[in-house]
């Protein structure tokens, strides 16, 4: 797990065209749409709606891979595969602190 | 990056939910002197293409309420009267051959993976749009 990287810079760099500043406007996209998402997936936690905590996982999931943000991919597949309710909270946990930590490090 | 100055005229909609995801899009088309248009569900890409003159749409497959499978074969059903074929592109982050299945039978012309790159996005426009001289 510890081997996946936080950012894959290359993948920003690429998309962006080595923009620092389109970089950090396209980061703060993401940690708006992301942040808006996980209040979602808040609320679904309550049902055990698959179809709806999938779908909003994969919107994290497709936010995360754009920017190379690859431990927040990662966190997002495992919530969008995991059949089993009562795990969605631990993997909503792990969806909020690679948010947090993609925050911190860029 | 040299650009064919023809392609410029071309009028594209892309349909994509994520806010994050149409502004990188956004920015690449820019990039590639593309006018874009863009719609954040697959019901108002249906009435954006019914309304609007373009000439290719970039689909986003998973979509809230009407996706781009539902999107593509409203679009295909009103052609139907108009006898207009409009170039749709999927956008897919699923690539297995399921997947494409599901976008010819669709009506859909081709498909590009998630998350786009721009060499892939550039060819494919190139490739599906008339050079306008």
């Amino acid at each position: 797990m510890d081997e996946v990287p936080i950012l894959d810079r290359a993948r920003l760099e690429l998309i962006t065209r080595g923009d620092a500043a389109l970089a950090s406007e396209f980061l703060a996209a993401l940690f708006e749409e992301v942040g808006a998402l996980l209040e979602r997936l808040g609320a679904l936690l309550a049902s055990d709606d698959r179809v709806a905590v999938a779908d909003v996982a994969h919107t994290i999931k497709g936010n995360a891979t754009e920017l190379g943000a690859m431990q927040l991919r990662a966190a997002a597949a495992a919530l969008e595969t995991e059949p089993q309710p009562e795990r969605w909270p631990q993997c909503v946990e792990r969806v909020r602190t690679a948010l947090a930590e993609l925050r911190s490090y860029v | 990056m040299n650009l064919r100055s023809g392609h410029r005229r071309a009028r594209i909609l892309m349909a994509e939910d994520s806010a994050l995801i149409r502004r990188v899009a956004q920015f690449q088309l820019e990039e590639l002197e593309y006018a874009v248009d863009i719609v954040e569900n697959g019901q108002q890409a249906v009435e954006a293409v019914a309304n609007g003159n373009y000439e290719l749409v970039l689909m986003d497959m998973r979509m809230p309420e009407t996706d781009g499978l539902s999107a593509t074969r409203a679009i295909r059903e009103n052609e139907r009267t108009t006898g207009h074929h409009i170039i749709v592109i999927a956008l897919t982050a699923n690539v297995l051959d399921a997947d494409r299945e599901a976008c010819i039978e669709a009506g859909m012309d081709d498909f590009l993976a998630k998350p786009l790159k721009l060499d892939a996005l550039k060819a494919a426009l190139e490739r599906w749009l008339p050079e306008v001289s």
